[in-house]
Formats: structure tokens, C-alpha cells, sequence
């Protein structure tokens, strides 16, 4: 019994996990809903918004959660320069979609190295109470840090989808990824909303980078790359373009990850997320929660 | 025309001396940096038959290097097997990886083909930390025997002109390839695969061989980039880095023709070897946002990389246009 009871906390802990991956994934489908780009520097921006935790935190001994409001808006703009500068010049050409995968690429080159330039290779974390004080849950024990990452992220999720269903902006966000060419016989601003949409993508990844930082201690240039696959592995799992499927989808691969450390062990947890995200990929491209896509 | 085909030949056979003699007036740093970038432009050219002239996006041929450098280290570490045999077993290995590639790129396009290929090769490295007993796991390989028959060199020279005949080779080989039956099918299924499937074209087998032949080069690649580096671990070979690196080289240089990789490898090894060189350990990362750079600035002015760009001012130039 002490060991299932072990298993239980370990696999609640990588739910809990997953409840993350899922709002970092949400700016990715975001993005890929409208403008079918996929933006290879998602992991990237996360790693900005980490860093911006680390020093809002370390040099102005603000909140970690009020840097995460602040990580948004900086995000959010560096989201919409990238823009400016890698996507729409590019996204309406023929071979477009082929193209933002090559600029963002770029970006995501120029962003770590900066990074490396500019914070060295050196992993940084900063200690904050939420990490160190714990709750326990029907025998549960998790840190505080964790368990609001996984409220935020959760709130943060039907947030975005309220946001999209209510919202007037939100609304031509849904007819641009539904139907460019009818969006804009309707006189909707199509690029201004695929800005707008980038911007906010980018956002959410820099806000999640924040959540991410408060327990996750190894702040590093090229800390993006695991959240990164985390996240690419969940949108494509979930159904690109799908809101509340990057929830169980991101739980579902942090129990994954959860079931890897127990039959390998811990170095070799992603054996099986790569082995599930692979057949996923094969067998069933749309995801578990998304309509079947058209081939591109 | 005649004319213009013989001045081109005397160019190329012009080039061609220099590069053979540099060694003898260059010193040791700079052979060194046009080595390793002759051997970034054939990976590059490797990754072309898949990634230009295929159209398939991999951003995973880092595993192919691996597959390729690990079975030749192992055969000649422990069973004693001469690279320069072990080089085609190193090929074959990663081909048939490869071919598992193919058969996914059968069912994934663009942006889901290149995130299976990084999930592969994710797998592949996690598979080579895991089987220690076959691999050394995260300690690597040390390569331990040395000379030619073993293809170990002691100058830098040598090893020059190692990599500059598999460069060499890599280019004709594309010339070939651009020109076969199999090279022409692989880019209709590129350009139109419904349209390539009426016509005849097997599309099923080509896209599995045609992945097979770039991870067969790659492979060999790999071999002979574990015989100059003379030790292998899965964390310094199988990088996302690479990867995206040999895709930027080749997509800089020209994707899907026979110069893009020599080019962008030409352009992009040097600069970043050089910022490596001057700024050395002082500032990471500042070699690679070069790539990122020159990517970004690349594929937004100058679709169809350096080659595509002089080769339409020199097309128009013939024509008397602008």
C-alpha cells in the first residue's frame, strides 16, 4: 500500500504538471488555429517570460504572480514585433506555411542565443514562499506554487475560450481561423487580428513561463526546448486549434510522463511520450479532441 | 553558349585547384573551418534530397549523424571493423531509420513531419543514453585506435581532403540525382503528389526511399564526422541544433539544387566558426544568431536562398531583362 500510495502522489504531481503544459500550449493552438503557423519559438518566448520572473523578482522583490501580469504585456508586445517582422511578411505567400516554420525558426535561434549573450548558460531559480510551503490534499502533498500554476492555468484556459466565444474581438479571431476570405468580405481587419492573435499567443507563453519559474528551478537559456516539446506534443495530442482539449490533453501527458519515470526511470520519462506522441501523430494527426483536418 | 559552358568549366576546374593546393599555403585554423565546411554542406546536400528537393521538412537529421557515427565507433571500437568499411554499415543503419521516416512522412505534411522527425530524433537520443551497454550511455565512445587504415590523421590536412572529397562526391551526387528518374518523381510528388500519382509515380516507395537515401548520406556523414571529432556522446551529437543548423545551411545556400548546400555551408560555417574564434568562450551563443539571422533575413528577401537569387539575376542578365 506505501507504494501505490507513492505512485498516487507521483502521479498526481505530474498531472498537475500536465494542467501546465496545457496552458503552455494554449498560445501555440492559439496561433495555429488562425493563422495555420506553427511558431517554433513558443518554448522561447516561455524561456523570456522565465527570466522575466527571475529579475522582476530578484531586483524589484515584487510578487511572482504580479511578474506574471507584467511578463504578459512584455510578451504580448515582443509577440506582435515578432510578428511584424517574421510572419506577415511571408504568411500569405504561396509556400507561406513552410516559411513561418523557417522565420520562426529563426527567431527562436536569435532569442536563445541572446539569451546565452545576454544571462549565460548558467540555470538560475529564485526562492519565493510559494514554492516552499506546501498544502495536502487527501494525502496529496504539492507546493503552493504548483497548485496555483495549475489553477491559473486552468482559469487561464476558459478564460481565453470566454474571450474567443464572447468577446468582439475574440469573435473575429474565431471567423479569421474559421474562414479568412469570408472574415474579410465582412470587414473584419484580417491582419490586424492575426497581430492581435500572435501578440496574445505569445502573451499566454510568457505568463506561463512566469508560472512555470515559480517551482521549476532551472532558469536557462535553453530551458524553452523542454516546454517546448511538452507543448507541441499537447496541441498536436488535443487537435490543433482546440481550447478546452489542451487541458486533458496536457493532463494526459503529465501522467504520461508520470507512468514513464515508474517503468524507466526518471531521466528516461519522455521514452514514452515520445512513443505515445509519435503513434498519436501516425494514427490519429487530428488529435483526440479535434475535428479531422484537412491535409495541407 | 558554347562559349559561356567553357568559361563555366574553366572556373570550376579554377576552384577546383585552389581548393586542392589551400592546404599547402593556408595555415592550420583556416583548413580547419573550410573542412568543416565541406562537411556541413555535404550533411547539408544530404539533408536536401529529403528537405529541398523531397520537400519534406525534417528538423531530425541529427539522429541520422548519430545512427551513422555510433555504428561505425561500435563496430570499430569493439569488434575492430576499419571506418572506411564501417562508413557503408553506418549508412545502411541510419537508411533504414530513415526509411521509418519516410513511412511517417507518408501520412505527416509540413509542420507535422518536422515535429515527428524532432520527436524521432528525441527518441533516438534517449534509446542511446539508455542502452549503456551497447552505447556507453551518456559517457559516449572514445575512439581509441589510430591511422589511415583506420581513417585517423594526425593533420588537420588530411582530414581536408577527406571532407573534401565527400563534399565533392555530395554534389555530383546531387547532379545525378537531380537528373534520375528518381530525383524528377521525388520533386513532382513535391510539387503536386496527386498529379505525380496519375502520372505514374510510385509515391508510396518514393518518399520511403528517397528518405532512406538522405539518412544513407547522412549516416556516412556521421562516420566520418566521428572519425575527425574521435569521440561520440548522444547529448553532443544528437541536437536539435544541429539538425536545425544543417536545414538552415541548406535553405540559405538554395534548397532542392545541387549548390545550396556548398553554398550556405560556404557562407555560414566560416562566419560563425570565425565569431567563435574572436569571441571564443566569452560570449555563447553569439556564432549561432548568426544562423538565426541570416535564416530569418533569407526566407523573407530572398526566397529560394543565395543560389535561387544569383541564379535569376544571371537568367536575366542572359536574357538582356532588368
Amino acid at each position: 500500500m506505501v507504494e501505490f500510495s507513492a505512485y498516487t502522489q507521483l502521479l498526481v504531481s505530474y498531472a498537475i504538471l500536465g494542467g501546465v503544459y496545457g496552458l503552455t500550449a494554449l498560445g501555440l493552438s492559439l496561433i495555429w488555429g488562425v493563422m495555420k503557423a506553427v511558431n517554433w519559438a513558443h518554448g522561447d518566448f516561455l524561456m523570456v517570460g522565465m527570466y522575466t520572473a527571475f529579475w522582476t523578482v530578484t531586483l524589484f522583490g515584487i510578487d511572482p504572480y504580479i511578474a506574471a501580469i507584467v511578463a504578459f504585456i512584455l510578451l504580448g508586445l515582443l509577440g506582435m514585433v515578432t510578428h511584424v517582422i517574421a510572419i506577415e511578411p511571408v504568411v500569405e505567400k504561396p509556400g507561406g506555411h513552410e516559411a513561418t516554420l523557417l522565420t520562426t525558426l529563426g527567431i527562436s535561434v536569435i532569442l536563445e542565443s541572446l539569451a546565452l549573450i545576454l544571462w549565460s548558460p548558467s540555470p538560475r531559480s529564485f526562492q519565493n514562499v510559494y514554492k516552499s510551503t506546501y498544502i495536502e490534499v487527501f494525502g496529496i502533498r504539492t507546493s503552493v506554487a504548483e497548485a496555483i500554476a495549475f489553477v491559473v492555468s486552468i482559469v487561464a484556459i476558459v478564460a481565453v475560450d470566454q474571450f474567443l466565444k464572447r468577446v468582439r474581438i475574440g469573435k473575429a479571431i474565431r471567423a479569421v481561423s474559421q474562414n479568412p476570405v469570408g472574415a474579410r468580405v465582412v470587414g473584419i481587419d484580417v491582419p490586424k487580428i492575426r497581430l492581435m492573435t500572435f501578440g496574445l499567443g505569445v502573451a499566454l507563453a510568457g505568463m506561463a513561463g512566469v508560472l512555470v519559474a515559480t517551482f521549476y528551478p532551472n532558469i536557462r537559456p535553453l530551458a524553452g526546448y523542454v516546454w517546448d516539446i511538452a507543448s507541441y506534443v499537447v496541441v498536436i495530442f488535443a487537435g490543433l486549434g482546440t481550447i478546452y482539449g489542451v487541458i486533458f490533453a496536457g493532463i494526459i501527458i503529465g501522467v504520461t510522463e508520470g507512468l514513464g519515470t515508474i517503468v524507466f526511470s526518471n531521466a528516461f520519462r519522455q521514452i514514452l511520450v515520445y512513443v505515445v506522441f509519435l503513434a498519436v501523430l501516425l494514427l490519429r494527426p487530428q488529435g483526440l479532441f479535434g475535428k479531422a483536418l484537412r491535409r495541407v | 553558349m558554347e562559349l559561356n559552358s567553357t568559361w563555366k568549366w574553366i572556373v570550376v576546374a579554377i576552384l577546383f585547384i585552389l581548393a586542392l593546393i589551400f592546404p599547402l599555403f593556408a595555415d592550420e585554423f583556416m583548413v580547419s573551418i573550410l573542412m568543416q565546411a565541406y562537411l556541413w554542406a555535404f550533411l547539408a546536400m544530404s539533408w536536401d534530397v529529403i528537405g529541398g528537393y523531397g520537400g519534406q521538412f525534417s528538423l531530425g537529421h541529427a539522429a541520422f549523424i548519430a545512427l551513422g557515427a555510433y555504428t561505425s565507433t561500435i563496430l570499430l571500437e569493439s569488434y575492430g571493423v576499419s571506418p572506411w568499411i564501417g562508413m557503408w554499415a553506418a549508412g545502411l543503419v541510419a537508411g533504414a531509420a530513415g526509411a521509418l521516416v519516410g513511412f511517417a512522412s507518408l501520412r505527416l505534411r509540413g509542420p507535422f513531419f518536422a515535429l515527428g522527425t524532432i520527436a524521432f530524433a528525441e527518441l533516438v537520443k534517449l534509446l542511446l543514453l539508455y542502452f549503456k551497454d551497447i552505447t556507453g550511455g551518456p559517457l559516449g565512445i572514445l575512439i581509441t585506435k589510430s591511422g589511415p587504415e583506420y581513417m585517423l590523421f594526425e593533420s588537420q590536412a588530411h582530414y581536408y581532403y577527406l571532407m573534401f572529397a565527400l563534399m565533392v562526391a555530395g554534389v555530383l551526387f546531387l547532379k545525378w540525382f537531380e537528373a534520375s528518374r528518381f530525383g524528377i518523381g521525388l520533386v513532382a510528388i513535391r510539387e503536386d503528389e496527386e498529379a505525380a500519382e496519375g502520372v505514374g509515380i510510385n509515391v508510396y516507395r518514393t518518399k520511403v526511399i528517397g528518405a532512406a537515401i538522405s539518412a544513407f548520406l547522412t549516416g556516412i556523414g556521421g562516420t566520418i564526422y566521428a572519425q575527425w571529432i574521435h569521440f561520440i556522446r548522444p547529448d553532443i551529437i544528437v541536437k536539435l541544433e544541429y539538425s536545425t543548423q544543417i536545414a538552415a545551411i541548406d535553405v540559405v545556400g538554395g534548397a532542392g539544387t545541387p549548390y545550396g548546400g556548398l553554398i550556405g555551408a560556404l557562407i555560414l560555417v566560416p562566419l560563425s566558426l570565425y565569431l567563435n574564434a574572436i569571441f571564443g568562450g566569452m560570449i555563447a551563443g553569439l556564432s549561432l544568431i548568426l544562423y538565426g539571422v541570416v535564416l530569418l533575413v533569407v526566407v523573407v528577401m530572398v526566397p529560394g536562398g543565395i543560389y535561387g537569387l544569383v541564379r535569376r539575376k544571371w537568367l536575366s542578365r542572359k536574357r538582356g531583362g532588368k
